[in-house]
């Protein structure tokens, strides 16, 4: 479990630190989110900053790297705040040399005067709107492939239908998370073309790819029902898969920019430096647009001038403050209290939110597991060590409604009348089988 | 042709475009017939809004700078000799009573005023 657990992310750490360690080369005129002339890509002072940041770079990626070995002995709660914290910690630790190398490179550039003014937005009219959009009717394949295990098996309709609802958000990720902007370098009409065409190329690829690896994700849950470890080797396979694809567009981007870019800067160039809070977070009033293009690779990020860019941020920041209380919240999550009662006419059970009530009346079948049904799959709610409760399927019974602990054999089957199925498991197996005996006798 | 908005300039933007595609126009940089961009992607591709841009179009397109059909968006409409419009004579009254007062000769103004309009026909 824990190698699992740490085997899953412990790559974040050098991919983090590589994706900064590849700024150091210019793009756009920009190096370590500062723009600079041409002549300062021979400057002594910019090259010594540069390989200092590299040098740091790896470093803080060797010391996250080594704080894994100590974490992936340890267990239970102490075990996922210390995933947490690390995860953290590879966010923010490799900024560090970040922003300190980019503060000595303004300096630089202030030094130097290689500041440009601005405060101005500049517009090529031959480089508007450069780029074909993808057709819609490309997001529907997958959409349609999404909807097929549906007519394999009903109960996992609800997935399906989630596993369809994402292909579709993924063409509305595509078309509106994108801002339209060209990518203009300087006064050449040619280039700004070029790397505006290169951009809108690869930011299509990457959604429609995302939509068709999603379509896989759900054949693949069909395929678990059939046979569990084929389905969960070809979800690690998409996963791998989309991970290694995602990083190639961006890498295969940034690499096009740098060439394209190689000879520019001598004369007058566009320097947006003074929007970038820190090289990172896009802070410009003046611009009315709140998704806007990162400014180099292919990504997207927000403008935190506006309202709704600033809850973005802050959400972003309370996510990650979260992830180190992560263990705690599953710790009481998997501990919830689960309450098995026969009252009223009416059996009831219930975890936290989940709760079900079934009158007796329409019970038509009442029998005790020693074990949980063979081929037992979540398809919405929780799956966790200590408790299961949502929505289920599981081999000759088709949809079931579960809340139990799946540690503490017997579990109570219950079948309505109206074909509804309900596996109840309470923590204390004396629980169970004393509602079990009160379902029996009220019948 | 480049388009460039000053945003810490008195100059309204929607002025500043307007004011810019004229000079296009007068220099050549934008031919006659030649398409503009759509309101909305001149507005995406600058950042300014949307109604600023559909401003300055509307008035380019009431002074006979533009044309706009709904399949082609705006383009630029041939202008040929029309009357001067008032306001522009009351901006050269004013641009020359500034010349004057910043000490200008009136030699040196009408030569400066020469260099432009030849700027403007050359191309």
């Amino acid at each position: 479990m824990n190698w699992v657990l740490w085997g899953s992310v412990f790559w974040i750490a050098p991919l983090i630190c590589a994706m900064l360690a590849n700024e150091t080369k210019f793009k756009k005129n920009i190096v370590l989110g500062v723009t600079l002339p041409y002549s300062a890509r021979d400057d002594e002072d910019v090259a010594a900053v540069l390989r200092e940041f590299r040098r740091r770079i790896w470093i803080a990626c060797g010391v996250l790297l080594v704080l894994v070995v100590p974490c992936v002995f340890l267990k239970d709660t102490a075990l996922w705040t210390a995933w947490g914290v690390w995860i953290d910690l590879c966010i923010v630790l490799p900024y560090v040399p970040y922003v300190i190398a980019r503060r000595r490179l303004m300096e630089l550039k202030a030094e130097n005067g290689w500041v440009r003014e601005s405060r101005t937005a500049v517009v090529d009219t031959s480089a508007v709107s450069i780029g074909r959009w993808l057709s819609p009717w490309l997001f529907l394949p997958p959409v349609l492939l999404c909807l097929v295990p549906i007519l394999f098996d009903r109960a996992m309709l609800a997935a399906d239908l989630m596993f369809a609802f994402l292909c579709l958000l993924f063409w509305f990720g595509y078309r509106y998370l994108y801002r339209n902007k060209a990518e203009m370098v300087d006064e050449n009409a040619e280039l700004t073309q070029a790397l505006s065409r290169l951009r809108k190329y690869n930011w299509g690829k990457t959604w429609l790819v995302l939509s068709y690896a999603m379509a896989l994700y759900c054949l693949s849950m069909l395929l678990m029902s059939v046979n569990a470890w084929l389905g969960l080797a070809v979800i690690a396979v998409v996963t791998v898969g989309i991970c290694v694809f995602a990083l190639r567009i961006e890498m295969r981007t940034r690499r096009m920019q740098e060439k394209l870019t190689r000879a520019t800067g001598t004369g007058w160039y566009v320097d947006e430096d003074e929007h970038w809070i820190g090289g990172i977070f896009y802070h410009n009033p003046d611009d009315a647009r709140t998704v806007v293009n990162s400014r180099i690779g292919v990504n997207s990020t927000v403008n935190i001038a506006h309202v709704p860019g600033k809850i973005f941020l802050v959400f972003l920041v309370l996510l990650l403050l979260a992830l180190p209380f992560m263990g705690m919240i599953l710790g009481a999550l998997g501990s919830q209290e689960i309450a098995l009662s026969v009252s009223d006419g009416a059996f009831t059970a219930s975890a936290g939110a989940t709760h079900y009530t079934v009158p007796l009346e329409e019970i038509e079948e009442a029998e005790l597991l020693p074990q949980l049904p063979s081929g037992l799959r979540r398809i919405s709610g929780t799956g966790m060590n200590t408790l299961i409760k949502g929505h289920f399927s599981a081999d000759g019974m088709g949809s079931v409604e579960v809340i139990a602990d799946p540690t503490v054999p017997p579990f109570l089957l219950i079948r309505t009348d109206s074909g509804r199925n309900y596996l109840l498991g309470a923590r204390d197996p004396a629980v169970t089988r004393q509602v079990f005996e009160e379902v029996s006798v009220s019948r | 042709m480049l388009l460039t908005f000053d945003f810490t300039s008195d100059i309204p933007l929607y002025m500043q475009l307007r004011n810019q595609i004229v000079i296009g126009i007068a220099e050549g940089k934008l031919q006659q017939g030649e398409k503009l961009p759509t309101i909305r992607a001149l507005a995406e591709e600058s950042g300014i809004n949307m109604m600023t841009v559909s401003r300055a179009y509307q008035l380019l397109k009431q002074e006979g700078y533009i044309i706009t059909d709904r399949r082609k968006g705006a383009v630029v409409a041939f202008r040929g000799k029309s009357a001067v419009p008032p306001d522009t004579e009351e901006t050269l009254r004013l641009c020359l009573s500034e010349l004057r007062l910043s000490g200008m000769s009136k030699e040196d103004a009408i030569a400066l005023c020469e260099r432009l309009y030849e700027e403007g026909t050359k191309r």
